[in-house]
């Protein structure tokens, strides 16, 4: 793998995450004291996935539990995890490795089973946050925008100010940026439905006994586009008004199709 | 199970729709944004359709039973795949530079089935078919930012195969002559199938072309296809690119020789009222 390779895989690596990857804590309602942000870690692993591949990473862990007393003196389980995560291919039936990073991590929990799980995805998150993965978690950058004046030396590890807030670009080093192709403008908000909503359709006009063609026809007729290209508004609209039939235990019925005397 | 049926209910996007945008985005408009009735279909299409059926069946009985079928079970496929397209909704059309014999193209077709029997016999010996018509959906994301589109890359592989050292997805085409140096080397279609296949554990694939030409006398030209990381994150820009265009509404006609054989022309110029001039 050449260099450039590299540093193309680590800048889709660490590229910032959407905002409702991250995960905030309050401290008042932990325990802990403090707030903490973070990035989800499945959203991780996402990510690795997307870059990677599936099988493009694995990952070796070693977790040590004992039986501890809290503070308050109620039992309860401490588990540290040692991990090692490999970058890399199958070829052959090996595992050909290109990075590996290694991390610990540690959780305390009632069950033993919670406190091993949170050993691993906390080791599991540093670890893919030496490949950059969710990085801004560790350098405290996720919420910088919101944090008040004075208040950034006081948090703790990843803490930070629990108030979402936009999301800074990567810095790019200077002399990789010289060897960037221009940069795109920024995208301008999608206006297109998601894909959670168009999922959403398609399962309530099957629970409505509209056929795919039938209910398309009627999506097409009254929008004047395919049910897949209809706006985010559209589509939150219709899916209030195929609610609001499906309750009523009668099937949909786009407004040009009623009948007169059919409204309301 | 096809591409279709891969995409599931969600978003997605496929490699013929951003051949189609890229070709002609108010032919893309009209076809998946406003799902306009064609005209026609092109028999080219219907034809690519019933040799391609015939394959399929070729691959599935190599698959199931080891071995090739017999030349007549698959040209009964093609001619079986063939009166459906006859007979299907909407009507055929040929383009200008074919023939419109029905029976001529027939017998072209079964012409050229033979060739692809008895070359393809050949290859399959040593391979193992481990897929036909082998649909995916896979995510993609933005090679810029790391972000993961709302859409979903779907498809089908027509053939996975394995020779023990790696895996190679076949793609059969028919076309009216050898595919060029510029068509090979930037088609997409390979780039997005890697890419797919990357994300869906199978690793590095190889791609492979076998174009069956329509040629007086048929001939099979076997490409092996390369593409590199470069070629695959230009595809996830141009993929991006599409969607945006779309969320944007840009849908610009292309006018040119195709439009002569467009299944959607007869609704790609609006009448509109015209504009009273002053004197």
């Amino acid at each position: 793998m050449t260099n450039e390779e590299k540093r193309k895989i680590y800048a889709a690596l660490a590229a910032p995450f959407p905002e409702h990857c991250i995960q905030r804590t309050e401290g008042r309602v932990t325990g802990r004291g403090y707030d903490t942000s973070g990035i989800g870690y499945q959203f991780i692993a996402n990510r690795l996935n997307e870059v990677l591949g599936v099988g493009g990473w694995r990952a070796h862990r070693t977790v040590i539990v004992k039986e501890i007393l809290r503070t308050n003196g109620r039992p309860a389980f401490e588990a540290i995890c040692d991990i090692i995560l490999e970058l890399g291919e199958w070829l052959n039936g090996d595992f050909a490795i290109f990075a590996e990073s290694l991390a610990d991590g540690g959780h305390v929990a009632s069950s033993e089973a919670d406190a091993r799980k949170g050993a691993y995805t906390n080791a599991f998150k540093k670890a893919a946050a030496f490949f950059g993965v969710g990085r801004q978690a560790y350098e405290g950058s996720l919420d910088d925008d919101n944090v008040p004046s004075g208040q950034e030396e006081h948090r703790p590890d990843n803490a930070t100010h629990p108030t979402p807030a936009p999301q800074r670009p990567v810095p790019v080093p200077a002399q990789a940026a010289s060897q960037q192709p221009p940069a795109r403008p920024a995208a301008a908000p999608r206006n297109r439905l998601t894909s959670k909503q168009l999922s959403a359709l398609w399962a309530i006009s099957r629970k409505l006994g509209l056929d795919q063609v039938e209910f398309r026809n009627q999506v097409k007729a009254q929008h004047g586009v395919q049910v897949e290209f209809l706006s985010k508004q559209q589509a939150s609209d219709l899916i209030g008004a195929m609610g609001t039939n499906g309750n009523a235990d009668r099937p949909y019925v786009a407004p040009e199709f009623r009948e007169p005397g059919q409204e309301g | 199970m096809g591409a279709n049926d891969a995409a599931g209910d969600g978003l997605h996007i496929s490699v013929s729709q951003i051949r189609t945008y890229l070709k002609c985005s108010r032919l893309y408009e009209l076809r998946y944004v406003r799902g306009a009735t064609p005209a026609f279909k092109p028999t080219a299409f219907a034809f690519g359709s019933a040799f391609h059926a015939a394959l399929a069946q070729f691959y599935v009985a190599v698959k199931e039973d080891g071995t090739p079928p017999p030349l007549g079970l698959v040209t009964y496929a093609f001619r079986d795949a063939w009166e459906r397209e006859l007979e299907g909704d909407p009507p055929l059309q040929t383009d200008e530079d074919e023939p419109d014999d029905k029976n001529q193209l027939v017998d072209k077709g079964v012409a050229m089935l033979a060739l692809f029997h008895e070359q393809a016999s050949k290859v399959v010996a040593g391979v193992e078919v481990e897929s036909v018509e082998k649909p995916f959906a896979v995510a993609i994301h933005d090679p810029d930012t790391g972000e993961v589109q709302d859409e979903n890359l779907v498809g089908a592989f027509d053939l996975v195969v394995n020779d023990g050292r790696r895996r190679t997805i076949v793609e059969s085409k028919t076309s009216a002559r050898k595919y060029g140096e510029d068509q090979i080397r930037w088609d997409i279609q390979p780039t997005g199938y890697q890419l797919a296949a990357k994300q869906m554990g199978l690793g590095k694939v190889g791609v492979q072309y076998q174009v069956v030409t329509k040629t007086k006398t048929p001939s099979l030209q076997v490409i092996e296809l390369e593409r590199s990381t470069e070629d695959q994150e230009e595809f996830l820009r141009v993929a991006i690119g599409v969607m945006r265009g779309v969320d944007a509404g840009v849908f610009v006609p292309v006018r040119s020789w195709a439009c002569r054989g467009c299944p959607f022309a007869h609704v790609c110029r609006p009448t509109r009222s015209k504009v009273a001039t002053a004197a």
